[in-house]
């Protein structure tokens, strides 16, 4: 311990003063995200290759520099701590903190990241995305780093996923190779199939902590969670999610396969990332969460049972193995499945003095050997350039450094005494003969699985240590060399820790110091020796090296047997059907159903799900309409109404003219502005008659280039039927809703005393209800306003204006008109665009898409509504009627000079600028239709344009004028002007905002007139 | 000054500036980034306001509340102002970086997306029915042109069934408006609310709810009435597909927010209405997953994603708590940024290599590695690995769904949460991946614009993650002002009219003698 490392606690509140070292801790987990930023932005610039190496390396060394600062030389935990929220509400929290095992990881990650970082300067190919291999190395390193220092356990999950992206990014790294991509995204599905689970058992543990009544804010701190574990211990489905994050991860049983597949990647990283730390993150956080819910039997059985069944299946598919590498990936999983094991056997200890807290001596032996092993076949590969034990053989007289030290690893792998593997199988041993439980399948089930796996363990390890180096060659092409120093150095290194057994005495006291002391009694200790006195587990250690061996010397005949067994990888294989076939075909089917390419088909659905829905809330509510309550003439109306749209109906359905079927289409139109006049609103029938007018003109122009005749369809039947109900449903839908409405006993009521209802209120402030005129409204509207009490400001104001329709449209809601001629005009545009790009020469880009479009459109294409006969021309058609012609000379001018009225009289008088604008296109229009098209063609299209966002300008403009004067957007202003003999003219400020929205009529009509006539 | 319309008003105005000098492509260039530049300040600053003394309210032409239109612009509505400038932003760097190719912005490209904008400021902040009718009309509009605009032969075809939808939604839109004033007298909606409550929430508002629903969730495409959307949208010209998938159907989720927290609150409807939006809501995510995992084109796959993004958002909806909705507004406002900024990148594979077909562009991490970056770190902030800003979101809802109880729409939202992860790879395996491409056609991708949009937008996302302490109490306010609802009628209406929400209804005052 040093000066750094002094005691600073966050709710000490000298601590503020201590910043330098409370920074250090954030500075430990930044410093490799620096260097890996650092690589990211300097691999833009012209560097030498060697230049990420360096980078590495020096990051790596600050950073075991500062931890070494924090820590001691000879580490022990720490109470430096760090502390910020970060988002409080989800119990997320930037807290880190130094405890036993969060430094023994760090020196772990740490210490052999240096080492592996500098046999990989020697070991890659500096030609070789140097920049994103060693960028994306230190990357993973800081999110390594960053899950065994946080003390908040959403923080761990943060950098848990951060170490699940940068393993799939190294493991693609030679990603022109299929199965590296393969590989790589296999693992990154199960790690992250196992992350979810951990975020959804973090988020029902943090449902669990705030049930209990423990603050959000602090309810997923590691310390808060053991001090309160009483309370969650019992949560089987939180330990059930926590544990498939930890299994994936680890690559425990089912969940095993990817690991292997991961060793596409380049050898460095699956000595560091797939043998000594990442894999090494879910048995982490067994560790965190063991003293939570290590006193359930679940416990015992989930953790043990995985473990052991993992180490068994690791143990086997390592003795099949002909890759070296592969068999280390198996091994690796096998040794995982110990590790895991070892947890589930903690069962029931918390608080005893027995073996569990060795743990970390279990992982680090396991680091080391395995990293140097890792390296090792790397440099045999290097070196002969296979990896294939059964090519190889005598490399002890050509390799004789890497042989010792592949066989020194080996040894402390099989646990041969003197190694430090022998006394952490020896740990395993014991623990595995000690099982607090009665349930005999568990009691002697999981100790004899464990055994038997060990068979498998020693054999495997003979096979990496003889079958290489010893023997005849058995490929003569293979010429090998020893490897390079710069390659031996790191895994000497780790080698000679391993087989120094008698290191082991002295490993204790660092281990005893980063001991949780809260769950284990550390009074009366368990002695670490590099070899104990002959007993039972002596025994049982002999006899695994002796079945070991057996089964090592048979070990090609398992193989051959196996082989005749069929599937060699039924996991991995089944992982990859079911995800490159099996859920594709099934969502392709499910999506189908919805997004079909039918456009009948989509509206059928949605109007369908959409009225149904409203009749089935409709049919469940005792609401009935009320028909009693409409008037005789009401009822009338509504029958004639009905008894001709059936007429029409039957046209529509039966005629195969396409212009019939419109004509009769029409009336519908009709009967709506003959309703708008029965309820007194003639500015809305005529709208609505114009509107028809223009849009038949529109359609007759469309039709001219159609087929007269559609050929029906082949729909089957039942489609026909549903259609038809569909549309049933939406017509009576909405007519019990009208009549709903209509019966409505609210609308009238008043929100609060005094306030008028709005159509009260629209009528009263255009000054009178329409049809009565009157001079001066204005006192009585004061007056009116007055008696009702109606909150419309001080002085009263009016819309200036006795058409009520008008002053809604251009005052009242002035906005809403303000958009929908905006609508208009893009309307307009759109069409302008649309003609267009019809003629214009397609682009480069068009053209490819339409390649592809081509070649789809041959392919299926159910929609056309319309066959593609060529045009019959209907006689009607034949030229340009005389009797048309003759009319429209006259017509129109008379046309435009009513619109002028229209436009002048709007505000009190039925008209207005929309209605305006309607009438001169009706006009130009009908000069259209009845001459031969050069008459008209000294109109310019493009000129029309400007229309459209002249009269927005216009409408938009009135509104801001009001703006600048101090008042809301389209405040209305009026005054009356005396001239004299020619009686009083009525100014309002809405009469330049329907001037717009004339304009914009205007142009929008003739935008699509000009273009349909240029066609 | 109020200036809630200002957004409204601005690109408006811009547009139809644009549309005049429509031969001048300079021209719009600097009137489309004046606004660009300006809307990201001017929304910052009414968030300020907002956030600092209330809903803000203008009520236009001067007229009394409710009985005029009045403009309304809470917390959930200003943030998505902003987020929606901060894209619309980056929409225009992409177009004049030359990210969408030649050609691209000519004939009206810059002023119909301005309308566009201003559209969504529109809807985002009006508060009357019919008014979002219109702004919804308007946005029809514009996306419609936009979605034809070029020349490609599925163009039109797609776009026709895309506006027939979306135009038979607005009919339902304007009849279940008027419906509205038949039936409670007002379009208000904060009236509306008062109404419905002192109405003592009759099944009329009931039904007038369901329509809603159907209405705005046909916009914001949940199952099964979202046929709209993943065959019309790989259509629309490069840019403007990342503007629409960011923001569009982001303005349905926010009228569901708005109209079913202020007028229909789900606790009326009855029993069914909840696990009702549950299943929609799991669905939504499922089955729009599903479809992304079963495609092999790089827009088609993000277009399903849309969909199944929009579940996680119903699923907000569902649980109705303040803190479900907070998580809601922070998915919608992290979707409008990572979702776009991943369009960017798949508008520039189809601009520079005229194929989108994941199996025929490999290896793209050779030629532009730095898109790769970008488009690795959107990627996963959209599958919502942390510390991505889409983490939050998924981790929030996680936790309020196991608060509430629904354990099987968690299950759907983590198992969507992993296919979601597994498409993107599927995207990053194939295109990005694999052999480099030979050849002068299969150049790197990297526009200046691609770039610094794409980037842009990811480095947004990333400080809204980076920020998320910051942001969430607000989201979470602007989660409990919703279910309050006092605040925003107070604000519209007076607080005589925001304490009738606590009172009885008309029946009860009638029945009193």
């Amino acid at each position: 311990m040093n000066c750094w490392s002094e005691t600073i606690l966050r709710n000490d509140p000298t601590a503020r003063s201590h910043l330098p070292q409370l920074a250090m801790l954030p500075l430990l987990l930044a410093i490799p995200f620096i260097g890996a930023a650092l690589c990211a932005a300097l691999s833009f610039a012209n560097l030498s290759r060697r230049t990420p190496w360096i980078i590495t390396m020096v990051t790596t060394v600050a950073g075991l520099a500062v931890l070494a600062n924090l820590t001691g030389v000879l580490p022990g935990p720490s109470d430096v701590e760090f502390f910020r929220p970060w988002v409080a509400e989800i119990g997320l929290n930037f807290s880190l903190w130094l405890d036993g095992p969060a430094v023994f990881f760090a020196w772990l990650v740490l210490g052999l990241g240096a080492l592996i970082f500098f046999y990989a300067g020697f070991y890659m190919d500096p030609g070789d995305s140097p920049w994103r291999f060693f960028g994306t190395m230190l990357f993973f390193m800081g999110s390594m780093l960053g899950v065994v220092l946080s003390k908040n356990a959403l923080l761990m999950f943060v950098f848990w996923e951060l170490t699940s992206i940068s393993s799939f990014i190294l493991i693609g790294h030679w990603h022109e190779k299929e199965g590296a991509r393969r590989g790589a995204v296999r693992a990154l599905v199960v790690t992250a199939a196992g992350g979810l689970c951990l975020l959804a058992g973090l988020a029902l543990l943090l449902f669990k902590m705030h049930d209990a009544g423990i603050p959000i804010a602090s309810a997923l701190e590691w310390d808060v969670l053991w001090a309160n574990r009483a309370m969650i211990s019992g949560e089987f489905w939180v330990m059930v999610l926590l544990l498939i994050g930890a299994f994936t991860k680890s690559a425990q049983f089912p969940f095993h396969f990817w690991l292997p597949g991961a060793m596409e990647a380049p050898t460095p990283v699956s000595a560091f990332l797939h043998a000594a730390t990442m894999v090494k993150a879910g048995i982490y956080l067994l560790g965190r969460i063991y003293p939570i819910f290590s006193s359930e039997v679940t416990w015992l059985a989930i953790v043990g049972g995985a473990g052991v069944l993992t180490m068994l299946i690791g143990g086997f598919m390592a003795i099949l193995s002909h890759d070296l590498k592969q068999l280390l990936a198996h091994s690796t999983v096998s040794q995982l499945g110990l590790l895991t094991a070892y947890y589930g056997f903690g069962h029931g200890q918390v608080g005893t003095d027995h073996l569990l807290k060795m743990d970390l001596l279990l992982i680090g032996s396991h680091a080391f050997f395995k990293g140097a092993l890792f390296m090792l076949v790397g440099v045999i590969d290097h070196a002969t350039h296979t990896r294939d034990w059964t090519k190889l053989g005598g490399l002890i007289k050509s390799m004789p450094v890497t042989g010792v030290l592949v066989i020194l690893g080996c040894a402390s792998m099989a646990g041969l005494p003197l190694t430090f593997g022998f006394v952490a199988k020896e740990l395993f041993l014991h623990q595995a003969l000690h099982l607090e439980t009665d349930i005999p399948v568990l009691k002697y089930g999981l100790p004899a699985i464990a055994i038997v796996a060990s068979f498998f363990t020693a054999a495997y390890c003979y096979r990496a240590a003889i079958s290489p180096f010893f023997g005849k060659p058995r490929d003569s092409h293979i010429h090998a060399h020893e490897g390079g120093i710069g390659l031996l150095i790191s895994p000497a290194i780790l080698i000679l820790l391993c087989v120094a057994g008698m290191w082991v005495p002295l490993l204790e006291k660092p281990f005893s110091a980063l001991i949780n002391a809260e769950f284990y009694d550390t009074k009366t200790g368990f002695h670490l020796a590099f070899f104990h006195h002959v007993d039972m587990l002596l025994a049982v250690a002999a006899l695994i090296f002796g079945a070991g061996l057996v089964i090592f010397f048979y070990g090609r005949k398992i193989e051959r047997l196996y082989a005749g067994a069929g599937n060699p990888a039924p996991f991995r294989g089944s992982f990859d059907v079911g995800f490159d076939k099996w859920i594709p075909a099934f969502a392709k089917k499910t999506v189908h159903i919805v997004q079909s390419q039918s456009l009948a088909w989509n509206l059928t659905l949605a109007l369908g799900v959409i009225f149904g829905a409203v009749i089935f809330v409709l049919a469940s509510t005792d609401v009935r309409p009320v028909v009693t309550l409409l008037s005789f003439e009401l009822k009338l109306m509504m029958v004639s109404v009905f008894i001709m749209s059936l007429i029409c109906l039957y046209v529509v359905l039966t005629h195969p003219v396409l212009l019939y079927r419109l004509i009769a289409m029409s009336p519908i139109g009709l009967f709506v502005s003959l309703t708008f006049l029965v309820y007194k609103a003639p500015d809305l029938a005529l709208t609505q008659l114009l509107v028809e007018v223009v849009t038949l003109v529109v359609f007759l122009l469309l039709l001219w280039r159609l087929p007269q005749r559609t050929v029906r369809q082949g729909t089957p039947l039942p489609m026909t039927v549903l259609r038809g109900a569909v549309a049933v449903a939406v017509g009576v839908s909405f007519g019990l809703l009208s009549l709903l409405a209509y019966a409505s006993p609210w609308r009238e009521q008043s929100t609060l005393p005094g306030w008028p209802s709005t159509h009260e209120y629209y009528l009263t402030n255009t000054k009178y209800p329409m049809g009565a005129h009157s001079a001066d409204g204005g006192a009585a509207l004061a007056a009116a306003a007055a008696q009702n009490g109606y909150p419309m400001g001080e002085p009263a104001r009016s819309g200036g204006g006795y058409n009520a329709v008008n002053v809604i449209l251009v005052d009242f809601r002035g906005i809403d008109t303000m958009g929908e001629i905006l609508v208009l005009g893009m309307a307009g545009m759109g069409v302008f665009l649309m003609m267009t790009f019809h003629r214009r020469r397609p682009s480069a880009l068009s053209i490819k898409q339409s390649r592809d479009q081509v070649a789809r459109l041959q392919g299926n294409d159910d929609s056309p509504i319309l066959t593609t006969n060529p045009v019959i021309k209907h006689p009607m058609w034949a030229g340009p009627s005389l009797i048309l012609a003759q009319t429209t000379r006259l017509l129109p001018p008379a046309m435009f000079v009513f619109a002028a009225v229209l436009y002048w009289t709007g505000h009190n008088e039925p008209g207005g600028g929309f209605i305006a604008g309607l009438m001169v296109s009706v006009g130009i229009a009908l000069y259209f239709l009845a001459f031969s098209p050069k008459r008209v063609s000294e109109l310019h299209t493009d000129k029309y344009l400007s229309l459209i966002p002249a009269g927005m300008a216009i409408a938009i403009g009135t509104g801001l004028v009001a703006v600048v004067l101090g008042h809301p957007f389209l405040t209305s202003a009026f005054k009356y002007i005396k001239l004299g003999p020619l009686g009083t003219l009525g100014l309002a400020s809405p009469a330049a905002f329907d001037l717009g929205v004339f304009l914009v009529v205007v142009g929008m009509a003739m935008l699509i007139i000009e273009k349909f006539r240029k066609e | 000054m109020n200036l809630i319309l200002a957004p409204v008003i601005l690109p408006l105005l811009a547009a139809m500036l644009a549309v005049v000098l429509r031969s001048n492509l300079k021209a719009q260039r600097v009137i489309s980034g004046l606004v660009a530049i300006a809307l990201p300040i001017l929304s910052w600053v009414l968030f300020d306001t907002v956030r600092n003394s209330g809903v803000q309210v203008l009520r236009v032409g001067d007229w009394p509340a409710t009985l005029g239109i009045v403009f309304a612009l809470d917390l959930m509505g200003s943030l998505f102002v902003f987020f929606g400038a901060i894209t619309f932003l980056a929409t225009w760097l992409f177009l004049v970086g030359g990210g969408a190719g030649e050609d691209s912005e000519t004939n009206l490209l810059h002023p119909m997306m301005l309308v566009l904008v201003g559209a969504v400021n529109w809807a985002f902040s009006t508060g009357d029915l019919f008014n979002l009718f219109v702004s919804f009309e308007i946005l029809l509009i514009a996306s419609y042109v936009l979605l034809i605009h070029g020349n490609g032969a599925g163009q039109v075809r797609e776009g026709f069934k895309f506006v027939v939808l979306n135009f038979t939604a607005g009919m339902i839109f304007l009849a279940t408006a008027g419906l509205a004033y038949g039936l409670f007298g007002t379009l208000n909606m904060a009236e509306l609310g008062v109404r419905i409550h002192l109405a003592n929430y009759p099944p009329e508002a009931v039904v007038l709810g369901v329509l809603f629903f159907c209405v705005f969730g046909m916009k914001a495409a949940i199952f099964p009435l979202f046929a709209w959307l993943p065959d019309s949208y790989p259509k629309a010209p490069p840019g403007v597909l990342a503007y629409f998938s960011g923001i569009l159907t982001k303005v349905g989720i926010y009228s569901l927010y708005r109209l079913f927290s202020l007028c229909f609150p789900p606790a009326f409807f009855g029993e069914w209405f909840q696990p009702t939006l549950l299943v929609i809501a799991g669905l939504t995510m499922f089955i729009g997953v599903m479809g992304a995992f079963s495609q092999y084109s790089f827009r088609r796959i993000l277009s399903f994603h849309i969909i199944s993004q929009i579940g996680y958002m119903i699923f907000g909806l569902a649980i109705y708590t303040p803190l479900a909705l907070a998580f809601g507004i922070f998915y919608v406002v992290h979707n409008m940024l990572v979702k776009s900024a991943l369009l960017l990148v798949s508008d520039s594979v189809i601009v520079n290599r005229g194929t989108d077909d994941l199996k025929k562009v490999t290896g793209l991490i050779h030629v532009s590695p730095g898109l790769a970056l970008i488009f690795l770190a959107a990627a996963l902030s959209l599958a919502g690995i942390p510390p991505l800003s889409g983490f939050y979101g998924k981790f929030g809802f996680a936790w309020e769904g196991f608060n509430e109880g629904h354990y099987l729409t968690v299950f759907f939202a983590v198992l969507t949460g992993l296919f979601t992860l597994a498409s993107m790879v599927k995207i990053w395996r194939y295109s990005f991946w694999g052999e480099k491409q030979e050849g002068p056609e299969n150049g790197p991708l990297s526009r200046k614009g691609v770039i610094f949009a794409a980037g842009f937008l990811t480095s947004a996302a990333l400080v809204l993650a980076a920020t998320g302490g910051w942001f969430m109490p607000i989201m979470k306010q602007a989660g409990e002002e919703l279910l309050d609802r006092r605040p925003y009628v107070q604000a519209v209406m007076g607080s005589d009219a925001a304490a009738l929400l606590d009172g009885p209804g008309w029946q009860e005052v009638a029945q009193k003698p």
